[in-house]
């Protein structure tokens, strides 16, 4: 679900907010609430010539190859969509009104402390990912993190780690163990219930279920059952991330393949 | 305590390499620059207008609408944004339709996150660091903390001249904007026409 999270920008692109005449570029201040331009101003900063002085200055090359690459091959688009549509069906009949009730019966306080929770308990996976790309003082700050969380924070409930320099990481995981390893994306996948994921994130998630506490529960129903649990949970604190990003987008289903895309990648170069 | 001072006040040049070393060791990438200065400016307007008790009732919406209108016009750069979104395809636009292209898409981001702002309940925004990429580029690290989860927002800015500088690019938990928005313009345009985007992007703005 970390793809929806971004356009949670909401609240820091508080800034968002333009209105229909853009101002012509200034250099010097000027009072805050002049927003309108005459056409004149409008039309010059359109101008063939306008656009080739932004260029040079934001030192942009448009033909160059990498602006025009696909940033992940989506060879099974149309099975995508189709998964994407039912996803999105699922996420609104289903998911949000129950996670709407879930939110009004429980406190926030709660809903955080059964997250940081179940983070803490994937520490293995992180763990291992750290040690597989050489990570090694990454690797001591996640068990540092754990210890402290596990302890302190009372069994994970509490993160108090996030709030100390020393022990910040950025979460690894198998999926940007293969693809520091240079593995790329591979190809985009919708996975119905799932979401999206990419052939070696997949892979991935695969390998690192076998790092996750969760999943030696027996029977495996019950494993499947207190996962499903996880992964709603998260759904209930994110409400509003996909709808934003629906919201924001032309084509959605573009949107959540190119944020997730990117999203990876700037996970994988962390 | 005194001799190994005295000893290397005796030797000016190790003095200045020792003084060298210490600027070096203790200066930490840019806590502070002219990118980083005007985006806190920014943010801190938006936050008091979203705070100012005269806009507390909801029939002031529009009003303090308006207000935030005027900073986002300054602090984002809607025709860089929009350029850079639409790419390759900018060229094959006329001026008219750059200019309504750069209208709608600034609309519809505002239309998106407008609620969302105004619906600000006490969250923090933590600055960061500035970094710099290259003389009149920069890239601001910021956080907006909310009870139950940081969310790292990065803005690029570039300097318009005079010292002004304006967001060309956001990214939110390492995506960006300009980017995503390029991709889902680059897969429309492919099989439609500008006319037929703008269209799209009109129905949108009116839903």
């Amino acid at each position: 679900m970390r793809p929806f999270t971004l356009l949670s920008c909401c609240l820091c692109c508080l800034l968002l907010a333009a209105c229909a005449t853009a101002p012509a570029p200034r250099a010097q201040s000027e009072p805050v609430l002049l927003a309108q331009t005459s056409t004149q101003a409008s039309d010059a900063q359109f101008s063939d010539e306008s656009t080739a002085k932004l260029d040079a200055l934001l030192d942009e090359d448009y033909d160059q190859a990498p602006v025009n690459a696909t940033r992940i091959a989506d060879p099974l688009e149309p099975m995508n969509r189709v998964f994407f549509q039912f996803n999105d069906k699922l996420y609104f009949y289903l998911l949000k009104p129950t996670a709407q009730v879930y939110n009004a019966v429980t406190p926030e306080l709660m809903r955080v402390g059964v997250k940081n929770a179940f983070t803490n308990l994937r520490y293995p996976i992180r763990l291992a990912s750290c040690l597989l790309q050489g990570k090694g003082g990454d690797a001591l700050r996640e068990t540092g993190a754990f210890l402290l969380n596990s302890t302190l924070g009372m069994l994970g409930l509490f993160d108090l780690a996030k709030n100390h320099e020393s022990l910040k990481t950025s979460g690894e995981d198998l999926g940007q163990t293969f693809g520091a390893w240079g593995a790329g994306h591979g190809f985009y996948l919708v996975l119905p219930v799932l979401g999206p994921t990419s052939a070696r994130d997949g892979v991935g998630a695969f390998g690192d279920s076998f790092l996750d506490p969760v999943t030696y529960l027996t029977p495996w129903e019950h494993s499947m059952a207190v996962k499903g649990y996880d992964t709603f949970n998260g759904v209930a604190l994110s409400l509003g991330d996909y709808e934003a990003l629906k919201e924001a987008a032309i084509d959605p289903y573009i949107a959540v393949r190119d944020a997730y895309a990117q999203h990876r990648e700037a996970e994988v170069k962390k | 305590m005194m001799r190994p001072l005295t000893r290397l006040m005796r030797r000016p040049t190790l003095a200045l390499c020792a003084a060298l070393l210490a600027a070096l060791l203790l200066a930490a990438p840019a806590l502070a620059g002219p990118a980083l200065d005007q985006t806190k400016t920014a943010v801190d307007k938006v936050l008091s207008i979203l705070r100012d008790p005269a806009f507390a009732d909801p029939g002031t919406k529009d009003a303090q609408r308006e207000k935030l209108r005027g900073v986002a016009n300054e602090f984002f750069d809607w025709t860089a944004l929009a350029r850079r979104a639409a790419a390759l395809e900018w060229r094959t636009m006329t001026p008219d339709q750059r200019r309504e292209f750069t209208q709608l898409f600034s609309r519809i981001l505002e239309k998106t996150y407008m609620d969302k702002i105004q619906s600000y309940s006490g969250e923090v925004v933590r600055y960061d660091k500035e970094t710099a990429l290259d003389k009149d580029k920069a890239d601001v690290e910021t956080m907006i903390v909310t009870s139950s989860k940081e969310i790292p927002i990065s803005y690029r800015l570039y300097d318009t001249g005079g010292g002004a500088w304006r967001v060309y690019d956001v990214f939110v938990e390492g995506v960006s904007l300009v980017k995503n928005y390029r991709t889902q313009f680059r897969d429309i345009l492919a099989r439609d026409s500008v006319d037929d985007l703008l269209a799209q992007m009109r129905k949108k703005v009116a839903e």
